[in-house]
């Protein structure tokens, strides 16, 4: 029987990547019996589950063996892994970040995002099959010469949010401690995702439009000195009323995302952008800027402002939202809307359908 | 000499004790035969800034005054939020919030930097009051260097002289004239620097008269003792606290003690059957008051001088004062003419010593006297202040006005 294995350059527990990928395994198991998950880098909560990306892991295999290369992020051992690979691969494209956006604050973390660029490059003939997140990633793909491009977004469960019960001491907190309106951000505190933009907006919008909004920051680091620059940029603004929260469980994030008045996201550059479809799942109302990936996940939902944007509109939009009862209740009844026709996709049972195709 | 005077407000409308320092210092120059003109605006409330008075020149007891229109009214829903985050945000606070924050604080006037310069050229000292406002930041920014130039800071130990901005401003003038010798250092303490300086003072008017019988029967007092406190309503100003004081006093000392509030409220105070609130008086009934009373209360946290006290002392009254006002503090130290009070327990001491002891309050009121006769006779302070115009006028000999202005 031919086996199904996985190649991720790393995985965490709730990174969309690693959940997909993990729901993959759950259903190619229950089809095909043989699927295994590697990676470079492994959370030591995954050491048992997920398996290291060597030679001796991978071991013996047959032509006719399948290896879903994971590509979001270049890894200098991918392309040694994939050549000694002598079975067909599978190239899923979630895309990645260009590098430029890293460079002044880690160049080796920027290096790693142009290596990954070159990889898709290089492994484009041996791809049996090719798989992108969105349409957005389908024609960076296409940029490089690839075709017939299946779209399936990493999504892997809905209803993780909306599963989860909000932690009542986090829940009371926000409604006792937070003023309103309460801007919420959730997703890493990286530099293609503009939380300096949120920040100014934040300014702009207490000092010149009579707001006194609470701005949660919720999401992990990552990048030292931009979550320094962050952090300065606060103190330097006097700007009360802003939260770095770190990373939080599911439990937190339902809290914040059930006391949030909307969600925001001022990114840049986005491949998918999960936390847009968290939002929906709860009927959030969103403003978010209409760059890449996002208008194609938004649909019609959400406040959807022009790419070029900057952070004087975006507080306006925020004083707009606030202050207008009718035009958040529209706002939410279009999150709820979209998160409707998310729900009659199936990407889990579409990604296994795709490989039942080439086996 | 030729003497401009450059202020957030003027007029004898104008309520404010820098903005009476500086009239009175104005009026009394030109008594002493100098040239005056006051560079001001329309306003008479710092609270909005609104135009009040008619542009122009006019003269007011001699001195020329030049009103420029206020640019824009303060917003205070974008004042006050910035003035909270630039006075109690963790310094450092980026350069252009805090130079939004003083614009938004004003007075913005209308060709407000002509004008200035307009005084440079023909005046011999341009002489700046309080430190606040942008009148003195962009005035004495634009000057220095230009002209001779002196300013009064009329500086308090208050949150926002804490902001970064101030530390050039503070460099600036030619010489600083200073009120105590507490502001000189609370100069150097917040600034890091003992600039050139003399200790003035404010004048104080020696010959108090009035009717106190006149007051009591205006505001239906018989025999009754009572304190008294001239000034703003205003947390800020320590009313607040005095209230409750006050209202604490008389539930453990029941007795005929009123508290007597001469002031226009900025936050009004409850409602008690022991306390008087006047609103804003003229001098007549101030003094009237002023006459009558057991002692005068000064309960502010924040005060560069306060000619009230100096008032009261001149007045014959004991003075309880604010002891975390090192100012205040410095007055009664050195008169030996009340106390100054550190929380409830104090006040509620100092009270019952001055109601039980007459010939206490007798003897404070001769040291006074005695005090504010020795260091601030307005000729005193007058001949000081003449004095010092001359060093800042000698001091910046070598700058060639005409050069520099154009």
């Amino acid at each position: 029987m031919t086996a199904v294995h996985q190649l991720l350059v790393g995985a965490s527990p709730g990174d969309a990547v690693t959940e997909f990928a993990l729901a993959i395994r759950k259903g190619l198991r229950a089809a095909h019996g043989r699927s295994e998950m590697y990676a470079f880098h492994r959370d030591p909560v995954l050491h048992t589950d997920v398996l290291p990306a060597d030679h001796e892991s991978i071991g013996d295999h047959s032509v006719d063996d399948i290896l879903i290369y994971h590509s979001s992020i270049g890894q200098p051992e991918t392309v040694q892994v994939l050549d000694a690979w002598r079975g067909r691969i599978v190239m899923y494209f979630h895309n990645i970040v260009p590098f430029e956006y890293f460079y002044p604050y880690d160049p080796y973390w920027a290096s790693l995002l142009a290596l990954g660029r070159m990889e898709v490059t290089v492994l484009r003939d041996r791809a049996v099959l090719t798989v992108a997140n969105s349409e957005y990633s389908a024609d960076d793909l296409r940029a490089v010469g690839y075709d017939d491009i299946h779209i399936i977004p990493p999504v892997s469960s809905l209803y993780r949010l909306r599963d989860a019960v909000p932690t009542p001491s986090t829940l009371v907190h926000l409604e006792e401690h937070m003023t309103y309106p309460m801007i919420l951000y959730v997703g890493q505190l990286l530099p293609q995702k503009r939380v300096d933009m949120l920040i100014d907006a934040l300014h702009i919008s207490r000092t010149y439009l009579g707001l006194r909004p609470t701005l949660m920051l919720a999401g992990p680091g990552r990048l030292g000195r931009f979550e320094s620059l962050l952090k300065n940029k606060v103190r330097e603004l006097a700007l009360p009323g802003v939260h770095f929260t770190g990373h939080k469980n599911a439990e937190d994030l339902a809290a914040l995302f059930r006391h949030a008045t909307f969600l925001v996201t001022a990114s840049d550059w986005e491949s998918y952008c999960v936390p847009l479809v968290e939002a929906m799942s709860l009927g959030v109302p969103i403003i978010a800027r209409a760059t890449t990936v996002v208008p194609e996940t938004l649909g019609g939902a959400g406040l959807q402002l022009p790419a070029d944007s900057g952070a004087a509109l975006m507080a306006e939009a925020f004083a707009r939202v606030a202050n207008d009862d009718e035009l958040r209740l529209s706002l939410a009844e279009s999150s709820t809307a979209r998160f409707a026709e998310l729900e009659k996709l199936d990407p889990v049972g579409d990604f296994i359908a795709a490989i039942g195709s080439v086996q | 000499m030729k003497l401009a005077f450059v202020v957030q407000r003027y007029g004898l409308e104008v309520a404010g004790g820098a903005e009476r320092h500086c009239r009175e210092f104005a009026e009394r120059l030109v008594e002493r035969g100098h040239e005056v003109t006051v560079l001001t605006n329309c306003a008479r409330s710092y609270v909005d800034w609104s135009d009040d008075y008619e542009p122009g020149d006019s003269v007011v007891n001699g001195v020329t005054v030049r009103r420029l229109r206020v640019v824009r009214p303060r917003d205070a829903v974008v004042f006050d939020d910035l003035n909270a985050r630039v006075a109690w945000g963790r310094p450092p606070v980026a350069s252009f919030i805090q130079r939004e924050w003083m614009r938004q604080q004003g007075p913005e006037m209308d060709g407000y930097e002509g004008a200035l310069l307009d005084l440079a050229r023909s005046h011999d000292v341009v002489i700046f009051f309080t430190y606040l406002y942008s009148t003195t930041f962009t005035g004495l920014l634009l000057l220095a260097g230009r002209v001779p130039t002196v300013l009064h800071p009329t500086l308090h130990d208050e949150a926002p002289a804490y902001a970064s901005i101030y530390r050039q401003m503070f460099r600036m003038p030619t010489l600083f004239a200073l009120s105590t010798p507490e502001e000189v250092e609370l100069v150097e303490r917040i600034y890091g620097v003992r600039p050139r300086h003399r200790v003035i003072g404010v004048g104080v008017d020696l010959a108090i008269e009035g009717q106190p019988d006149r007051f009591r029967k205006q505001y239906a007092l018989t025999t009754e003792p009572y304190l008294l406190y001239v000034g703003r309503l205003d947390p800020g100003k320590g009313s607040d606290e005095l209230f409750d004081f006050f209202a604490a006093y008389k539930i453990r000392r029941p007795g005929p003690l009123k508290l007597v509030v001469l002031g226009d409220p900025i936050k009004a105070l409850p409602a008690h059957p022991d306390v008087i609130v006047t609103g804003f008086v003229d001098d007549e009934v101030r003094n009237d008051a002023l006459l009558g009373a057991q002692a005068f209360v000064q309960p502010s946290y924040f005060e560069s001088f306060s000619m009230v006290v100096s008032e009261a002392l001149s007045a014959g009254l004991p003075v309880l004062v604010q002891a975390h006002c090192e100012v205040l503090a410095g007055h009664v130290a050195r008169s030996g003419a009340g106390f100054a009070y550190r929380g409830y327990a104090e006040f509620e001491t100092a009270v019952d010593i001055l109601l039980a002891h007459p010939e206490l309050v007798a003897e404070f009121g001769r040291r006074g006297r005695a005090y504010v006769e020795r260091e601030y006779a307005w000729e005193t302070v007058m001949d000081r202040y003449e004095s010092a115009l001359s060093e800042a006028f000698d001091l910046g000999a070598e700058i060639n006005v005409e050069s520099a202005v154009r």
